[in-house]
Order: structure tokens, then C-alpha cells, then sequence
């Protein structure tokens, strides 16, 4: 899929670069830095295909926030053993609330945004021992009612799921999992951790007809209960209770030159 | 270039550059393919935070890959943000 936008590299396949990177864990320094939405492992590997970023590094400062390389990528190396000796991540709790559920059809024009903040707690162990599951059922269908398209575990997929389906865009299915990096949330304070979603994005220019109906439902896993990869579903049970959200919007008037608008997008 | 800052810079942009090959979604959009939320947070995100550090950068389409172009300073008029490069 991948190359069809672009001209060159046939090569840079999405599933491969999720699946064979090995998941890299930093030191103490100066890779700290780096981290605020990448959690805390801010440097990997990438595979040798379009990291002139990280080629133009020289040795020392790639090996700067690199120490251990884990072949495990489901499970941290300190899972289930604190290293100040308190609780052990067998007595793991946590839970997740979801902000920002409600429609922004103003911000960018002709746009029909929903950002939602899925926010999470957790207590005993460490953060890393917690991860988010993202879920998704519905579609998003053209206005001749094709599904449209979307990655889902590296690979291309219809939108038109009559089942429940592990959200994810590549194979781990721990959301916002990349390039064998599992945790890479946002911390927002102690136990707390947070990423956001926006789905769709359904755009006026897609013409009326347009729609998406899309279920989801989150929750906290215990990363240790969670597959590396997954083609749909997992077995595990979450940690918190799931969450439901939805995304709806249909495109219902394609007009742009009255004011105050027409109704554009339909939430029902 | 602060060493540090520097490197943020880079390491962001090889996650921006890996969050849009997975999506399957060109910078440009796409009449086919749609993100499920997961890339475009996730890449909203990291654009935020590269403006926040002052960053330049376009996409190449020829490499596939977001590039720096540079960083502003105090003061600098030129905008910030992604550029995309025509070119190719």
C-alpha cells in the first residue's frame, strides 16, 4: 500500500517496519529527554529503510540512550518485580476514563473531528506494566456505500467490521504501539498515564452519503496478558472496565457558502 | 543546535515518519483510506510537540520520509510546522 505514494522505495512495507524491530529499552539519561510523548523509550532501532534522521547520527550518539535490547516486546523487564520492592504487578489495578467526547465540526473547516483523551490509572508495579486496548466495530462507507479503507495490523484492510476488532495499526495490539515499542503514552502524573484518539476526521469534500459509524470501546490491560501481535482479537481480560465511545458523522450537505452554516455533519 | 534538542527533533520526526507509512495515508489525504484514530492522534501529537521545539520540516515524497529543514530561533520569522517538498 505504502508505495503507492511513493515513488522510489517499493520497499518501505508498513508490517515489516512494525515487525521486525526489536523493542529497545533506554538508560537513565540523556534519553529522558526525549521522551514526553514517546513514554519511556525514546530511542529504537528502525530498519534500514528511510532513517536518514537516525543514519545521520553518529555511533556514539545512537548508542547514547541505548543499553538493553529486549526480544520480548510484550512484556517489560521489570514486570512484576518493582525495583524499590513495593507492590508486586500481580496485585495490579487500574482504570480509565475517556475526555473530550463530543464533536468539533469548526476548528478545521470541513472537518468532523472527535478527540478523545483516554486517560488511565494504575497501581501496583510499574507504568509499563499497563497498556491501553483500543476496540472498534462499524464502518465508514463512501457515498456509494463502499467501504473505505484502513491499515489494521499492518495490512489494509475495509472498514467494515461486523464484529468487535483490536484497534491498532500495527500487529501488537496494545494502541499506539509502534516499531516494537509497546508503552508510549503520555505521563501525566504519578500512576497516570494518558493517549488520545481521533478517528476518521470525515471531511465535507468526501461528498454527502459519506458516513461513518464506528462503536469503540477501552480498556486497561495488563501488558503481561496482552499477545505481541494479534490478527483481530485477544483473549485477555482488562484490567478497568471497558469504556464505550462512538464515533458518528455523516456528511449530509456538502454547502459552504451559507451563513450561519447549514447543517453539515449528522451525529445521530 | 542544542545537542539535545537536536536529537528530540530527529527522534520525532522518525516517529512521525513511521506513524504516516503505517497509516497508509498520504500528508496529502486520501480519498481511500481512512485512520481509525490511532496514526492521526498519534501524529497530531508529534506535530504539536515539534512545534513546540521550533521545527521546519517537509515531507519528501521521493524518500518517503519527513526531513528536517530547520529549527527556529528566537525571533525567526520564517514558519514553523510541515512543508511539503513539491519537487518530486
Amino acid at each position: 500500500m505504502y508505495d503507492r505514494i511513493t515513488d522510489k522505495k517499493e520497499t518501505l512495507q508498513p508490517a515489516p517496519v512494525a515487525s521486525q524491530l526489536p523493542q529497545v529499552s533506554q538508560r537513565n539519561d540523556p534519553a529522558a529527554r526525549l521522551q514526553r510523548i514517546i513514554g519511556n523509550q525514546a530511542y529504537r532501532h528502525m530498519p534500514s529503510a528511510g532513517v536518514t534522521a537516525l543514519e545521520e547520527m553518529d555511533e556514539s550518539e545512537r548508542n547514547d540512550g541505548l543499553v538493553t535490547l529486549q526480544g520480548d516486546a510484550g512484556v517489560p523487564a521489570d514486570a512484576g518485580v518493582p525495583a524499590d520492592g513495593g507492590t508486586p504487578a500481580a496485585a495490579a489495578t487500574a482504570g480509565l476514563s475517556i475526555t473530550g467526547n463530543t464533536y468539533d465540526d469548526t476548528t478545521v473547516p470541513n472537518e468532523s473531528h472527535k478527540r478523545v483523551k483516554f486517560n488511565a490509572t494504575w497501581s501496583g508495579g510499574s507504568k509499563e506494566d499497563y497498556i491501553i486496548v483500543n476496540w472498534v466495530k462499524g464502518y465508514v462507507k463512501d457515498s456509494s456505500g463502499t467501504p473505505l479503507k484502513a491499515m489494521l495490523y499492518g495490512s489494509a484492510v475495509d472498514v467494515n467490521f461486523a464484529d468487535w476488532k483490536v484497534d491498532s495499526v500495527d500487529a501488537d495490539p496494545a494502541y499506539w504501539s509502534l516499531g516494537g515499542v509497546r508503552w508510549r503514552y503520555t505521563v501525566d502524573g504519578p500512576k497516570k498515564f494518558s493517549a488520545t484518539d481521533n478517528p476518521v476526521s470525515q471531511k465535507l469534500t468526501a461528498g454527502v452519503g459519506t458516513k461513518s459509524r464506528l462503536d469503540f470501546k477501552t480498556a486497561v490491560y495488563k501488558s503481561a496478558d496482552v499477545p505481541a501481535t494479534t490478527t483481530g482479537t485477544i483473549a485477555a481480560t482488562p484490567l478497568s472496565s471497558f469504556e464505550p465511545w462512538t464515533y458518528y458523522s455523516e456528511v449530509v450537505r456538502a454547502d459552504y457558502v451559507h451563513d450561519p452554516p447549514l447543517l453539515k455533519f449528522d451525529h445521530t | 543546535m542544542n545537542k539535545s534538542k537536536n536529537d528530540e527533533i530527529r527522534q520525532l520526526l522518525l516517529q512521525l515518519t513511521t506513524w504516516q507509512r503505517m497509516s497508509g495515508i498520504p500528508p496529502e489525504g486520501s480519498s481511500e483510506f481512512v485512520s481509525l484514530g490511532e496514526s492521526n492522534a498519534a501524529i497530531e501529537e508529534l506535530k504539536c510537540r515539534l512545534d513546540e521545539l521550533g521545527a521546519r520540516y517537509q515531507w519528501s515524497k521521493s524518500d518517503g520520509e519527513y526531513r528536517l529543514i530547520d529549527v527556529e530561533h528566537l525571533g525567526s520569522a520564517t514558519p514553523k510546522g510541515a512543508q511539503f517538498d513539491d519537487k518530486h
